[in-house]
């Protein structure tokens, strides 16, 4: 009876320690097989918010230019038409209603 | 007094409402002793400008000085329309032609000048010299108003149609057109072309200096743009008559590229406005006082290619005076809005 006990015991510890070998080896020579196979996360598409399409706004440019009158001497118009000057300024009036 | 202003690129032009004044916007720089040539100069009474030790003529005698010295170079202070990039004496005799023009104000005085459109063929912006003109003014005490040319055309030749219709200023350096709609500008540009691109075709086909054909087109009895008049009075083969065909072949051209640009432009606009009835089209500046004008315009237009029913085209009254006369009726009517508000 023991000695089929202790039979029986050393036979499984046997069994135990193959397969441990075994299966140790065969995940040593082939661990990145293993990661390849694993599935691969696909990229999500994600709706990024749009960028509003903006337009370039315009500024008036508006510089202090600073100026020196000239040194002027004897400069005189060179024709001068005197009398009523005719301009449409009543009808403007009018029609802008003022 | 109110005041307007036109500010052009062959002349300057004030007017107020007793007196129109003119102002040829050239000059010629005289080389020599500053002392010397300052009292040679007032000796003969002739207007100049000095600043850093350099004497200008100004105006008319400059003009006429390069006409019987074709060595002397005629300067100009505004080129196309715009102040002239290449003249680094300009604003100096600018300045100097402006402050004679306007005087200094009396009290509140507003003066409207004028500004071109933007080009549509040139890469310029008007924005520095409508600064540098409102800075000159405004120097001798005026509150400043500014318009575009070619509604101050409108403001004078429109107004019988209720300021509907095209308003056109043929000027030297640039024509500016407006589309106006009930006083709306729908529409407005210009071309860098005008009486100084016909002066410098014509020179370069006949082989006359430029300031001579200036002078042949503004004081020539004989020119007459009207095809009729044309063969009858013109002597072939002479100098003069080489230089008038060429002038009213140039005419043609620049009526023709205005127009055209004009109906590009036109159909190139959103929201355009609906012309039910026919408008007309008005023509004011001192390229379009050449006798015969209207002939040649006549000639090159055609309604068919027009994007708008045209009744017809009109030389304003004293086309050579109406920008300034525009500009006037705008700052008398400013004026008179500021003595009803206070």
């Amino acid at each position: 009876m023991v000695n089929e006990f202790i039979f029986c015991s050393l036979l499984l510890w046997q069994i135990g320690i193959i397969s441990y070998i075994l299966l140790n080896k065969f995940y040593d020579k082939n661990p990145k097989t293993i990661s390849k196979n694993q599935p691969r996360q696909m990229a999500v598409e994600v709706d990024l918010p749009k960028k509003k399409s903006i337009e370039h706004v315009d500024v008036n440019m508006k510089k202090n230019i600073l100026m020196e009158k000239a040194k002027v001497s004897n400069l005189k118009t060179d024709e001068v038409i005197k009398g009523k000057v005719k301009t449409q300024k009543d009808k403007l009036k009018k029609m802008r209603g003022l | 007094m109110a005041k307007g202003l036109d500010c052009g690129t062959s002349f300057y032009i004030t007017a107020t409402e007793d007196r129109i004044k003119k102002q040829r916007n050239a000059f010629l720089t005289v080389d020599g002793e500053v002392t010397q040539v300052k009292r040679m100069l007032k000796r003969q009474g002739i207007p100049f400008v000095e600043k850093n030790k350099k004497i200008h003529i100004v105006g008319q005698h400059a003009f006429n000085y390069a006409q019987i010295f074709s060595t002397a170079e005629l300067k100009r202070p505004m080129k196309s329309g715009l102040l002239n990039p290449q003249e680094k004496d300009a604003l100096p005799v600018l300045n100097a032609i402006i402050g004679e023009l306007l005087g200094d104000a009396v009290g509140d005085e507003t003066c409207v000048y004028c500004i071109p459109s933007k080009p549509i063929d040139a890469k310029r912006e008007t924005s520095y010299h409508e600064d540098v003109l409102k800075t000159i003014i405004e120097q001798y005490g005026y509150r400043v108003k500014v318009i575009e040319e070619a509604v101050a055309i409108g403001y004078e030749g429109l107004v019988d149609n209720q300021l509907t219709g095209v308003a056109i200023s043929m000027g030297a350096g640039m024509c500016n057109i407006a589309v106006m709609y009930q006083g709306m500008t729908a529409l407005s540009f210009s071309v860098a072309r005008g009486g100084d691109w016909v002066d410098e075709c014509v020179s370069t086909d006949t082989g006359v200096s430029k300031a001579k054909v200036t002078n042949i087109k503004e004081s020539s009895s004989t020119l007459n743009l009207a095809k009729g008049v044309y063969s009858d009075i013109y002597e072939e083969g002479t100098e003069e008559s080489n230089v008038l065909i060429a002038i009213r072949s140039y005419y043609g051209a620049l009526v023709n590229y205005l127009l055209t640009n004009l109906r590009v432009q036109f159909e190139g606009i959103d929201n355009v406005p609906n012309f039910p009835d026919p408008v007309p089209i008005v023509i004011g500046g001192g390229t379009a006082l050449v006798k015969g004008f209207l002939d040649v315009f006549n000639e090159q237009f055609d309604q068919t290619e027009f994007p708008i029913p045209i009744s017809e085209i009109i030389l304003i009254e004293d086309a050579h005076t109406a920008v300034a006369r525009g500009c006037l009726s705008e700052a008398q009517l400013v004026e008179e809005d500021e003595e009803d508000d206070s």
